[in-house]
């Protein structure tokens, strides 16, 4: 007796079924990976979900929770495995697998502990998507973009890292907050380090067009008697204060990095602060990833905006890229 | 000297900002809490956010994460405070506030540990949403609509549990999953408890119009060759399996509760599997909260569809009944 499929539906291809076209990897299903997955479903940006991890009953339990949404979601195949087969074809491949900071520990301490994870991850993710891009979100971001550019043999445009696209959106809302509008009407970018030493270029910084620094000469310094310069302080400590409050971010992590993907994804060439490969601009001797206005689409980082930056602002940015440096010289295999 | 602000942006409209058109509120910052809370935001359902918990440091926190996204979403307020006061205005109450199942633990098991929050909780609420729809989340859900009722002073058609809203979601993707079709294109009910006795409505189950079990007679029962029912004890199973790998569920819930919250706050008249008071229906004389098929609008429930159910699906929905309303006559002071 035949069953009730075979009854019910009468197969008219036989081909077999196609590679998905916008596979989308997440690797890591801790809050930062999981916020990730559920902006990327929520926003319909691809058509096969794939979930990596070490831990593997939670893996399948995060994959099992998110079929079980199935029904309200666009993404009709989601997928999990500890092995990285099941990451095949990935257009984007999330990296957000790692050690997390503690209370009060800085990213750049984490730094060796992650190299060693990412030694083991990166070559799995190039040997089943050797045509993706790798967005790498797990911190310190813009040493572990550089340690997966090294490892992977990707040309550098295929290598972001998600930087401080986090910290402009917060640097956006605070600052819009302070005169009363929605954070997508204040235009302002925090570049360089995503950490302790980001750089907020307050020449940059308008609504409507209209300069802020026109309008107050000296905002972003010390002597600034609106003292603007708190708020940027505000973005860097942030994190902090929010793994302080609730023991780790999630949310605007994962919601940045849903953004960034839907650039990619729908190439859009949307411009966005990501970390990139900024050796041999603004002087820059070594080979180091920071965040720069980029322009993303489906080939990846395919231009970067050049920047009209005060000689202290490029000054920061090179501090920013000799403190980093100074870290990579000394990691080990890569 | 005038600040940025001033210069910058000169007010037109000087009165007082108008009221929020479609607030919602999420009671308790948990897993699930927040899992509705993003999905609400994600979909762009509410113009103005609170949450309320009894833990400030956790809920600072989340708010703080929700907040730092705001560039990405469309929901220009979040709020959030341990006193209710931020609750005002709240077209819409959800409330996942309580404790949750431990591993093994049935969800009845958890009564009257939550019966004892609830009575701090839902006065609040009214106090301060007094024409607001309710929708209970906390389990067990079934029980705790009712108490709810009972501590509102609400009429019925004003609080809906959520009931096997996600039962049925998990039903229709395990069925699909087994046809190699999306979950939206199976069409199956699941009714009554929220719960380990919840009932498989097989004799509406279609695809296209089609009855599953024209052409299958013995569907769901325990002669069936191709033992479909395994189906339905895999749903009642789901949450203890996902809850067993990963400690909870929170994805699949609250995805669910945003689905709800659209047909409520769009005026949708969509009809969903949510428990309501179903005195006087299906030979049930007590007062207790069952999950029927419930038009869904901006009035809160509607209307409930009659199902055609067989003599054996209504005897389960009393044997529901029954063992619902044999824990509620137990609660104190509801």
């Amino acid at each position: 007796m035949s069953s009730v499929l075979q009854k019910l539906i009468s197969p008219l291809a036989s081909s077999p079924a196609e590679p998905p076209r916008n596979k989308v990897t997440v690797v890591g299903v801790g809050q930062v990976g999981m916020a990730c997955a559920i902006s990327i479903l929520l926003r319909d940006l691809c058509d096969e979900l794939a979930l990596v991890d070490v831990m593997k009953d939670r893996l399948k339990g995060e994959m099992m929770d998110l079929q079980h949404g199935s029904l309200f979601l666009k993404t009709s195949k989601i997928v999990a495995d500890t092995d990285y087969a099941v990451t095949a074809n990935s257009r984007v491949v999330v990296v957000t697998a790692g050690v997390r900071q503690q209370e009060g520990e800085s990213r750049l301490n984490l730094v060796q502990r992650n190299v060693n994870v990412f030694k083991s991850i990166i070559p799995q993710i190039i040997k089943y998507s050797p045509n993706c891009t790798l967005v790498v979100v797990s911190n310190p971001v813009d040493v572990l973009t550089y340690v997966t550019w090294k490892l992977s043999g990707l040309p550098k445009n295929r290598v972001i890292g998600s930087g401080t696209n986090l910290d402009s959106a917060r640097f956006r809302y605070l600052m819009a907050e302070r005169l009363g509008i929605h954070a997508s009407s204040f235009n302002g970018w925090v570049l360089g380090e995503h950490g302790d030493t980001s750089v907020p270029v307050w020449s940059g910084a308008n609504v409507a067009g209209v300069n802020l620094q026109k309008l107050n000469p000296d905002i972003g310094t010390d002597g600034d008697k609106e003292q603007w310069k708190a708020t940027h302080k505000a973005v860097v400590d942030s994190a902090y204060e929010v793994i302080k409050l609730k023991g780790y971010t999630n949310w605007a992590i994962g919601l940045s990095v849903a953004d960034l993907t839907e650039s990619i994804v729908k190439n859009m060439s949307r411009v966005h602060p990501v970390s990139t490969m900024v050796k041999d601009m603004y002087d820059i001797g070594e080979e180091v990833f920071l965040s720069l206005p980029c322009v993303l689409n489906n080939t990846g980082v395919s231009s970067v905006v050049n920047m009209t930056l005060t000689d202290a602002e490029v000054g920061q940015l090179r501090k920013s890229a000799d403190t980093l440096w100074g870290i990579q010289k000394d990691l080990k295999d890569i | 000297m005038a600040s940025i602000l001033q210069k910058l942006i000169t007010p037109l409209f000087s009165g007082p900002p108008e009221l929020p058109r479609n607030k919602v509120t999420v009671v308790g910052v948990g897993q699930v809490g927040m899992a509705c809370a993003i999905s609400i935001l994600l979909r762009e359902l509410a113009d103005e956010l609170a949450l309320v918990d009894v833990m400030e440091d956790k809920l600072k926190g989340e708010l703080m994460d929700l907040q730092h996204g705001s560039l990405f979403l469309k929901t220009p307020k979040i709020v959030a405070d341990k006193d209710y006061s931020v609750t005002a205005n709240s077209r819409i109450v959800v409330v996942t506030a309580g404790v949750r199942q431990q591993e093994g633990e049935s969800r009845l098991n958890l009564v009257q540990r939550n019966v004892n929050i609830f009575k701090h909780i839902v006065p609040q609420i009214v106090r301060y949403s007094p024409n607001c729809t309710i929708i209970v989340v906390s389990n067990p859900v079934d029980v705790l609509t009712y108490v709810t009722w009972k501590l509102s002073g609400l009429p019925k058609h004003r609080v809906i549990g959520s009931g096997t809203n996600l039962d049925s979601a998990r039903f229709r993707f395990l069925m699909a999953d087994k046809l190699g079709i999306h979950a939206s294109s199976f069409n199956g009910w699941i009714l009554g408890e929220h719960g380990d006795t919840s009932v498989p409505v097989w004799s509406g189950t279609n695809v296209a119009g089609v009855n599953l079990q024209m052409l299958n007679p013995d569907i769901g029962t325990d002669c069936d060759e191709e033992n479909w029912m395994e189906t339905h004890k895999m749903v009642v199973d789901s949450a203890y399996e996902v809850i067993k790998l990963k400690g909870y569920t929170n994805w699949a819930i609250g995805l669910s509760v945003a689905d709800l919250l659209e047909s409520l706050i769009r005026n949708m008249n969509r009809i969903h599997p949510v428990s309501t008071m179903v005195k006087g229906m299906y030979g049930i004389s007590e007062e207790v909260y069952l999950s029927l098929p419930c038009v869904l609008n901006s009035g809160g429930v509607a209307s409930v569809v009659n199902m055609t159910l067989t003599d054996d699906e209504v005897a389960q929905l009393q044997a529901s009944a029954n063992t619902l309303w044999d824990i509620q006559k137990d609660l104190q002071d509801v």
